[in-house]
């Protein structure tokens, strides 16, 4: 799955920069900073409730190539500054966590932690 | 490749600038071609670090030493040290207030997951003078 598919699939009213074609390799939901660099693999998408500055420096650490923000909270200009300057896309979902995981796992993005024990 | 030594102020508090250390340090680190499975290793500690120091301690200080075959990280603050060292390096151990935890830290997994991304962890913390960690990344190569 790509960039647009999951902007599409997730109904995004708000994206902070043109999405691409860049694949989505993985995904990792969390509020938690810490957990997320622990679990988060490169061109991963973070899904969190977390809108804050600290969000976006963790997807850059971790190489995420988004973060889906859900219950349609707005990430701030700083945040899509910061965003941008690291190529990560940001995106707005009206659903919420338990929906968003549940809309992605059943198109088949999991985990690579899950997807390596089904192995 | 010459030796590149790189130094940063931490300041306590200023969620703006915290992981802007790690984020130079990234930056160095890519720009010199280091493996991207190396680089987060070693991003990710310091970005752990640095948000410690961020979160508990009064200001601080990053130096990054890197060469061609390691990366050697302290982070060192002043005050006011952990009192139980042991008990901080166990996963879910934490004394961080209810506000840090809403930053999305403060869950307990800082030093464990600094442990679990290096080749070597030294944390040295006296009460009240301060906590130094501090941990090298061995660059592995083929």
């Amino acid at each position: 799955m790509n960039l647009s598919e999951l902007k599409t699939l997730l109904n995004c009213p708000f994206c902070s920069q043109q999405t691409s074609g860049k694949e989505v390799k993985s995904i990792c939901a969390s509020d938690l900073m810490s957990e997320v660099l622990l679990l988060a693999d490169r061109d991963s998408v973070i899904i969190t409730n977390l809108v804050n500055l600290q969000a976006i420096r963790t997807a850059e650490m971790v190489e995420s190539v988004c973060i889906i923000f859900v219950r349609g909270k707005s990430p701030t200009k700083d945040m899509v500054a910061l965003a941008e300057k690291n190529g990560i896309t940001l995106l707005v979902t009206e659903y919420d966590m338990f929906e968003t995981c549940g809309i992605l796992y059943g198109k088949g993005l999991k985990h690579k932690k899950v997807a390596h024990d089904n192995h | 490749m010459t030796t590149i030594e790189l130094d940063f102020d931490i300041k306590h508090n200023d969620f703006d600038r915290a992981g802007s250390a790690s984020s130079a340090l990234k930056n160095t680190l890519k720009q010199i071609g280091y493996p991207p499975d190396i680089i987060k290793r070693i991003v990710v500690s310091s970005y752990e670090a640095e948000m410690n120091v961020v979160v508990h301690a009064s200001d601080g200080h990053l130096r990054a030493v890197i060469t061609p075959d390691e990366v050697h990280v302290i982070v060192k603050d002043n005050g006011p040290g952990i009192e139980n060292v042991e008990m901080a390096m166990k996963e879910g151990y934490s004394t961080a207030p209810e506000r840090i935890r809403e930053l999305g830290f403060g869950a307990g997994m800082g030093l464990p997951n600094i442990k679990k991304n290096t080749d070597e962890l030294k944390v040295n913390s006296t009460v009240p003078e301060g906590t130094t960690v501090d941990f090298i990344v061995r660059r592995k190569n083929g």
